[in-house]
């Protein structure tokens, strides 16, 4: 117990009053008429029995009476224990939240989690409302403030769990602002997920305001440190054969064990072509590592062409696939114009775009601006270093991005002429003391996505010595996709026309760094020129929740009522206004005239994402204290404070109980059964006496 | 010796029915009729011996006053009723202080001993009395000189007495004795809350002078008994002082003090030759009555 205004316990102080006023006034009412009191005034007096208290339980309810109102004013809780039901009594409102992530499939942990939410929507009493949302990176509202468990049960009889990863903040995000409108008192949030490490990041909007209770239940506690075998990593390299591009196809598998799991010595890994398994590869992959696959290079029979990178069964069936649609033509053309020369400025550039003769980058430098013949036989033209050309050079190569080209300007000491690119530049400056290294990448864009899995590639490890300063973005639709981490940006993406820039200021040599030692150098220029030679999204595989425009997709136009096919079966209508789809689920989508199929329709390839792969156990305490709004942990707090803080304040658990309002009540009770009694004592009294 | 007394005659007695009669002369009537009515074998009726009338018998009159020649004649019973006629002079002194404003029945004190001279004075008139008034607190507040003719002035007066002020018997009583000259009843209605000796020697004086003196005390059964319970202030009516009062520690001993007093007045008026009668203002009037016929039989063989 404890109490809000403990200073108005003086006011029991005010229990004297009756006592006072039976001695003191007592037998101060109207003097009764006697015709003479010639007898009793020869009679001696005594005091004492004046001051007898004679009826003890009217002067005892006046006394409790008083200490409950002054007990009402010190607002008094209990913080927990048996009392903590009496003040928490009263309708509540649950929100119940779903993981509906892919990464739910492992065992049965969705089986778990349903369950979970059956019972906590059958928990809800008749007064209750309940709420329910599934979420995977996105929460879907199914069910808002229903009285009653019933249609929550319904609700949880059409889910499943889909293709996506997991995002908590956003879900929290709707449950508070669902919750702040509620009209009861009680609320509380039923939190129910595998809480991986990776669907968590901390986010102070997403903090659950300090009145609304949150719940946690985990699901999968056995299979947290379970083995898991994913594939990813996915890249195909086109080479021109007899007529017909020849596809090798790259693969990476990844170990995902969460802690304690150990993955099977050997895995068997099968690459898949419109259906026909053409080879398998077994791999060895260590705990927690990852190992690289490559199968021999097939021969593409038509556009579209279907395949399917697949390991071996595991705890999590979502992400042993990998899928990709190849189509021929997928070489990309790049010219390296470097004012300084074709020579060793170029070394590890050019390197790396024609590494393995086979990857699908045909390469030429020059030295000298580009004529526009040149430019209508490229797709990308990388400016190595400071432009040296004229006017007409330069609008020749904005008419070139313009038209659908793709350019990547790297920074060197000289300064580009005019405003060639949309930055405003500072001069190239040497790392103060310690070399600099990327200290922000979006792994959202095209260019990162491939590196965003585990051990897909590490941006942190490359040392810059000396890098070009960007001041500002002068592009409002640039986007800065990596920065330094003394802040300053280091990739800044931006678009002229129909084309791409991109703009990379840590030098592309070894004479600012070591980058070009890196492991993540080779295909981060891959898919740098990719990106930017692709003249529209890749064709080849995107991840699963991506928006696809179909009608840049489809360069002969969608047939009439064309309809998407999902994978595992179930049509999705295309609005031909409007020709988007959205990739929910993992596999190969096709879009098809309705009603028949096509020999090799148009195929988008959807692929999980492998952050989702990792199972490793989010930390409860550490998320509670995150999402618990105004009670998070401040930095440079002491978890146990934090801990402290979690809880509610005396304010907010004496407003919850509201413990005063039934002591005046009781106070009220007891003045009123007094005057009752009194009253009654009073007719006696009259009776009796004079 | 207690009257019989029959049912329908009590219900003109009893106080509760007095207090809803206005008209005090027709209260004194009904009552005193009544009363006479049903007097059965009083050896009480007529105060002389004078006849008046025959009337039939009835049953429960006494046979001795059966007139034996008149059913020698008749063959029928008759009574043979005597006129009483004395023609005396009969003073009433009615105290109207502020101690008789009391009572927690139908009547007051003060009221009870209205009903009571109008009922005897009445009955005086009816035996062709002289009958006057004092009315008096400290002094004499209302007098009406003894006349057979004034019965009605008398009966207007003691209707119209208010509950005065503290009460005193020197003035009062020096009044009566300067206009109350010629031997005579003189009737005391009180609750005497004064020294007994005091009283008895004042009214004793009145005695030696000749007048044939009763004297009603008339009190609230509660001013005898002090029923009461609880602490309260008490006021005296009559000097208005305050006293903060426990009954249950005073209770006994007043009623012993209160027993004193009324022993102290009986010796007192017993010893000076005055007739005493104390009455509760909850018994009906008939017993007043009764007793004023003894004494007014007393004093007519008296005379």
């Amino acid at each position: 117990m404890g109490l809000l205004a403990p200073l108005f316990l003086a006011g029991l102080a005010a229990l004297a009053v009756p006592v006072a006023i039976h001695l003191t006034r007592r037998e101060r009412g109207k003097p009764f008429r006697f015709p003479s009191l010639m007898f009793v005034e020869q009679m001696p007096f005594r005091e004492r029995s004046r001051r007898r208290i004679r009826h003890w339980a009217l002067l005892a309810m006046r006394m409790v009476a008083l200490a409950l109102l002054v007990a009402a004013f010190a607002r008094p809780f209990a913080r927990a224990g048996g009392l903590a039901g009496v003040g928490g009594a009263g309708p509540e409102e649950v929100f119940i939240l779903l993981d509906q992530s892919y990464s739910m499939g492992v065992d049965d942990h969705w089986a778990q989690a349903v369950s979970r939410a059956r019972e906590a929507a059958l928990a809800a009493g008749a007064q209750d409302r309940v709420s329910l949302a599934a979420f995977a990176e996105s929460p879907s509202l199914l069910v808002r403030s229903a009285p009653g468990a019933a249609p929550v049960l319904r609700a949880l009889d059409t889910l499943e769990t889909g293709s996506l990863g997991t995002r908590i903040a956003p879900a929290l995000k709707l449950a508070g602002s669902v919750l702040a409108a509620s009209p009861l008192a009680r609320r509380r949030v039923v939190l129910i997920s595998d809480f991986q490490r990776a669907g968590w990041q901390p986010d102070r909007d997403a903090a659950l305001p300090a009145e609304v209770e949150l719940e946690t239940a985990v699901v999968g506690e056995a299979g947290a440190g379970a083995a898991n075998l994913a594939v990813g990593g996915l890249e195909l390299q086109h080479a021109p054969g007899q007529g017909r591009d020849r596809v090798s196809v790259r693969a990476r598998v990844v170990s995902t064990a969460g802690g304690t799991g150990v993955p099977p010595p050997e895995a068997r890994v099968t690459l898949s072509v419109d259906g026909t398994e053409v080879e398998t590869v077994v791999v060895s992959v260590a705990a927690g590592g990852a190992a690289p696959v490559s199968f021999g290079a097939f021969t593409l029979a038509s556009d579209h062409t279907q395949g399917e990178v697949r390991v071996a069964d595991d705890v999590l069936e979502a992400d042993n696939a990998a899928h990709f649609v190849a189509s021929a033509g997928g070489g990309v053309r790049v010219l390296i114009w470097d004012p300084r020369g074709t020579g060793p400025s170029n070394l590890y550039l050019r390197g790396a775009l024609e590494a393995g003769g086979a990857s699908g980058f045909s390469v030429r430098v020059t030295g000298s601006a580009p004529s526009a013949a040149q430019l209508d036989e490229i797709d990308v033209v990388v400016l190595n270093g400071a432009a040296a050309g004229g006017g007409a050079s330069m609008a020749r190569l904005r008419e070139f991005v313009a038209g659908g080209g793709g350019l990547l300007a790297v920074l060197g000491e000289g300064d580009p002429p005019g405003d060639l690119l949309p930055v405003a530049l500072g001069r190239a400056e040497d790392a103060p003391a310690d070399p600099r290294r990327l200290g922000f990448v979006d792994y959202d864009h095209p260019v990162f996505e491939a590196f965003s899995g585990p051990r897909a590639g590490d941006f942190s490890r490359p040392s810059f010595y000396r890098t070009r300063r960007i001041e500002a973005v002068d592009d409002p639709a640039g986007r800065v996709l990596a920065r330094f981490d003394d802040g300053a940006p280091a990739l800044v993406e931006a678009r002229w026309g129909r084309g791409r820039v991109l703009i990379w200021a840590g030098g592309m040599d070894r004479l600012w760094g070591d980058f070009p030692l890196h492991p993540v150098y080779l295909p981060f220029v891959h898919r740098m020129a990719d990106w930017l030679g692709s003249r529209g999204e890749s064709a080849e595989w995107r991840p699963v929740g991506t928006t696809v425009d179909l009608a840049a997709l489809a360069e002969d136009g969608l047939p009439a009522g064309a309809v998407a096919m999902a994978p595992g079966g179930g049509a999705v209508p295309i609005d031909a206004s409007a020709p988007l789809l959205f990739l929910e689920k993992q596999g190969i989508w096709e879009v098809r005239p309705p009603g028949r199929r096509p020999e090799h329709p148009v195929a988008l390839a959807a692929n999980v994402d492998l952050r989702e792969s990792d199972l490793a156990r989010l930390d409860l305490e550490e998320f509670a204290v995150a999402a618990g709004g105004d009670r998070t942990s401040p930095e440079g707090e002491s978890p146990a404070a934090a801990t402290s803080a979690e809880e509610p304040s005396a304010q907010d658990i004496e407003a919850r109980q509201s413990f005063w309002r039934w002591l005046l009540v009781g106070c009220f009770l007891l003045l009123a059964s007094e005057s009752l009694m009194a009253n009654w004592l009073s007719r006696n009294r009259v009776a009796a006496s004079p | 010796m207690a009257p019989a007394v029959a049912g329908p005659r009590q219900s003109f007695l009893d106080p509760a029915v007095l207090a809803r009669i206005d008209n005090l002369e027709l209260l004194a009537k009904t009552v005193v009729d009544g009363f006479m009515q049903g007097v059965h074998r009083s050896p009480h009726l007529g105060l002389s011996m004078d006849f008046a009338e025959h009337r039939p018998y009835m049953p429960g009159d006494d046979i001795r006053r059966i007139d034996w020649r008149v059913y020698a004649r008749t063959d029928r019973f008759y009574i043979k009723q005597f006129e009483a006629e004395t023609n005396a002079d009969v003073g009433f002194l009615l105290d109207v202080s502020a101690s008789m404003d009391y009572g927690t029945g139908p009547l007051s004190k003060l009221d009870y001993a209205r009903c009571l001279v109008a009922c005897l004075a009445w009955f005086s008139a009816g035996q062709k009395d002289r009958v006057g008034l004092y009315a008096f607190d400290d002094d004499v507040v209302e007098h009406v000189r003894p006349a057979v003719a004034h019965l009605d002035k008398l009966l207007h007066a003691v209707a119209r007495a208010r509950p005065g002020g503290a009460g005193g018997w020197d003035r009062p009583l020096a009044r009566v004795g300067a206009t109350f000259r010629r031997r005579g009843i003189l009737v005391v209605v009180s609750d005497f809350y004064d020294d007994p000796a005091a009283l008895t020697a004042a009214l004793g004086a009145f005695r030696a002078q000749g007048h044939d003196v009763v004297a009603f005390q008339v009190l609230e059964r509660a001013e005898v008994d002090f029923p009461f319970d609880q602490p309260a202030n008490f006021r005296d009516a009559e000097t208005s002082k305050v006293l903060p009062v426990s009954p249950e520690q005073i209770a006994a001993l007043y009623r012993q003090r209160v027993g004193a007093h009324l022993t102290a007045l009986e010796e007192g008026f017993g010893k000076s030759g005055v007739d005493y009668v104390l009455l509760d203002t909850a018994e009906p009037l008939d017993r007043a009555l009764y007793e004023y016929l003894v004494f007014r039989r007393k004093t007519a063989k008296a005379r």
